[in-house]
């Protein structure tokens, strides 16, 4: 089985082998798994949104081409499943539920690391959780699978340059609004100052 | 030709990745040289990447129970519906095809 690429494997799952589909899986679990962390934010509903990927993803393996590379259709399919199912849960949930509900010490962020890097990190998810779907999708991409812009635009099947758009559009956006975080706390702290 | 400020911007991310087309570094590196506004966006934008990167780029393991749920999920859907022509032998379809056609025929005639 170690010796099959990706794309044997999912044409022999696509053909009901479900060892190779297992196999798929041990593949990539911790990609699609990261991918749907940032996505929903927290542990719980990452592991329901990664487990509806690959189910979707085996359910969906009769209509992927075995002729072209296996990871960028698998990538896509995740990326469009979690765009779908934050839709349906921003449907049941206040959006201030679901940022409060991270747990960080999971997340990749070491317990012994400074307080200010644990804040620091979750103030940056925090401004890419409200970016817009497409810039999200497209920044997620480039920073949690770190993929070239050229990757990214296989997976999500648009030109080069509207990648490359939306990724400036998102970083610009998060940007400016670390500078307006920062400008509030300049005001706060002159304002404790006076006092 | 000059590049614009727009332009430059436009092709930051990849001129900062590497990622541009070589023929536009060397356009895009006199931009920088010669604009200040541009210079400072690019460090600007430098460092965002950088506070993104470190924000989400973090190593983060699967959960071990996620392949079992994933695998019993699978191992538990209903077989799949295959299509009603597929589903029998072609003789057979083709028999259901045309006792359909001449139904609807004499049909037709006796009306």
């Amino acid at each position: 089985m170690l010796h099959f690429t990706d794309e044997e494997l999912a044409r022999r799952a696509g053909e009901g082998h479900i060892s190779c589909f297992e196999e798929i899986l041990s593949r990539y679990r911790s990609r699609v798994f990261r991918l749907c962390l940032r996505w929903a934010g927290n542990r719980d509903d990452a592991e329901d949104w990664a487990q509806e990927c690959f189910v979707r993803a085996f359910g969906q393996l009769g209509r992927y081409d075995c002729n072209l590379p296996f990871a960028p259709w698998l990538l896509r399919l995740t990326t469009n499943t979690c765009i779908n199912l934050a839709k349906a849960r921003s449907r049941h949930t206040t959006r201030c539920e679901t940022l409060d509900e991270y747990d960080w010490e999971d997340e990749g962020i070491p317990t012994h690391a400074p307080l200010e890097s644990a804040d620091e990190a979750r103030r940056v998810r925090s401004a890419v959780q409200v970016l817009p779907a497409n810039l999200r999708a497209a920044i997620l991409l480039r920073f949690v699978e770190e993929l070239s812009f050229r990757e990214i635009s296989e997976v999500l099947g648009v030109p080069l340059q509207t990648v490359v758009t939306r990724c400036k559009r998102a970083v610009e956006m998060v940007r400016q609004n670390f500078e307006r975080e920062e400008e509030q706390t300049r005001i706060r702290s002159r304002k404790e100052v006076r006092r | 030709m000059k590049m614009s400020c727009h332009n430059a911007k436009n092709q930051m991310l990849p001129f900062l990745s590497g990622e541009l087309s070589l023929a536009e570094v060397p356009k895009i590196q006199r931009h920088l040289d010669e604009c200040p506004a541009c210079a400072q966006y690019a460090v600007q934008i430098e460092a965002a990447q950088e506070r993104l990167q470190n924000a989400l780029g973090s190593a983060v393991t699967a959960p071990p129970t996620l392949d079992a749920r994933v695998m019993a999920t699978i191992r538990n859907l209903p077989p799949r519906r295959a299509s009603f022509y597929k589903s029998q032998p072609v003789h057979q379809a083709l028999k259901t095809k045309i006792e359909y056609s001449i139904r609807v025929t004499t049909r037709n005639l006796a009306k």
